[in-house]
C-alpha cells in the first residue's frame, strides 16, 4: 500500500485521490460494525471478521432482515377463552332446548342445574362473544400499527 | 399497570365467588319454598308457613336477577386480563 504525500493519514490511502497501488479489494475492516460481528465479539467468538462477514445477512436476499412476527400468546389465550365460553354457553342452551321435561321440584340438584342453565348460558355467550370481539380488536390494532410505520 | 391487573383478577374471583354463593342460595330458597307448596297439597299450610314460602320465593327471584350480571362480570374481568397483557405484548414487540 503506497501512501503519497497528499493522502490524509486518517483514512485508508487506497480510497484517496492520488493513490497509486493495487486495486482496492473488500474492506478489511467495515466502517460500521454489523450487529452480527458485535454479538460474536460479545460472546467471545474467535471466528474472526471474515467468518462474521460470511454469517452476516446479505442485502441481496429479500428476506434477509425479515423475521416472522411471533404469535401473541395472550391474544391466543383470549381467542381460546372466548371460543370455550361460547361453546359452553351453546351447550347449556342445547341441553335446555332438548330437555324432555321440566326439572323436578323434589330434586334440588336438577333445580340447581336448571338455574345454572338459565343464568350462566347468557353470561357465557355474552362474555365469549366479547372475548372474540376483543381478540379481533387486538389484531386490528396491531395491524393498523404496522401499517402506520 | 400491575396493580390494575391484580384488581381485575381479584374482581373476577370475587364476582365468581358471589355468583356461586348466590346460585346456591337461590337454589336452596327456591327448593324450600317449593317444599312448602308441595306440602300444602296434603295439608293446608299455616299463614306463617305461607308467608315464609312467599318470602323465600321473593328473595330467590331477587337473587336470580343478580346471577347473570355477576357471571358476566366475572367472565369479562377474566378475559380482560389476557386482553391487557396482549396489548402490552404488542406494544413491547413494536418497540
Amino acid at each position: 500500500m503506497k501512501e503519497t504525500p497528499n493522502t490524509d493519514p486518517r483514512f485508508d490511502p487506497r480510497f484517496q485521490r492520488g493513490y497509486d497501488g493495487p486495486e482496492p479489494g473488500p474492506s478489511a475492516t467495515p466502517t460500521m460494525p454489523s450487529p452480527a460481528i458485535d454479538s460474536e465479539a460479545a460472546t467471545g467468538g474467535t471466528g474472526g471478521q471474515d467468518d462474521a462477514r460470511d454469517s452476516a445477512p446479505s442485502y441481496d436476499e429479500p428476506d434477509a432482515f425479515w423475521t416472522s412476527p411471533r404469535r401473541n400468546p395472550f391474544a391466543l389465550a383470549l381467542l381460546s377463552g372466548g371460543i370455550a365460553m361460547v361453546a359452553a354457553g351453546s351447550w347449556l342452551v342445547w341441553t335446555m332446548a332438548t330437555a324432555s321435561d321440566y326439572p323436578s321440584n323434589s330434586d334440588q340438584s336438577s333445580q340447581l342445574f336448571a338455574l345454572l342453565q338459565t343464568t350462566l348460558a347468557p353470561a357465557l355467550l355474552t362474555a365469549g362473544v366479547l372475548g372474540l370481539v376483543g381478540w379481533l380488536v387486538l389484531g386490528a390494532v396491531a395491524a393498523s400499527g404496522r401499517k402506520s410505520e | 399497570m400491575r396493580w390494575r391487573l391484580a384488581v381485575l383478577g381479584l374482581l373476577s374471583v370475587a364476582l365468581g365467588v358471589g355468583f356461586v354463593l348466590c346460585t346456591l342460595s337461590t337454589a336452596e330458597m327456591s327448593y324450600r319454598g317449593q317444599q312448602v307448596f308441595n306440602n300444602s297439597q296434603q295439608q293446608q299450610p299455616s299463614p306463617a308457613q305461607q308467608a315464609d314460602a312467599d318470602r323465600l320465593f321473593r328473595q330467590s327471584s331477587a337473587l336470580d336477577l343478580a346471577l347473570t350480571p355477576l357471571a358476566i362480570g366475572s367472565l369479562v374481568c377474566a378475559l380482560a386480563i389476557p386482553a391487557v397483557l396482549g396489548r402490552r405484548w404488542q406494544v413491547r414487540e413494536a418497540d
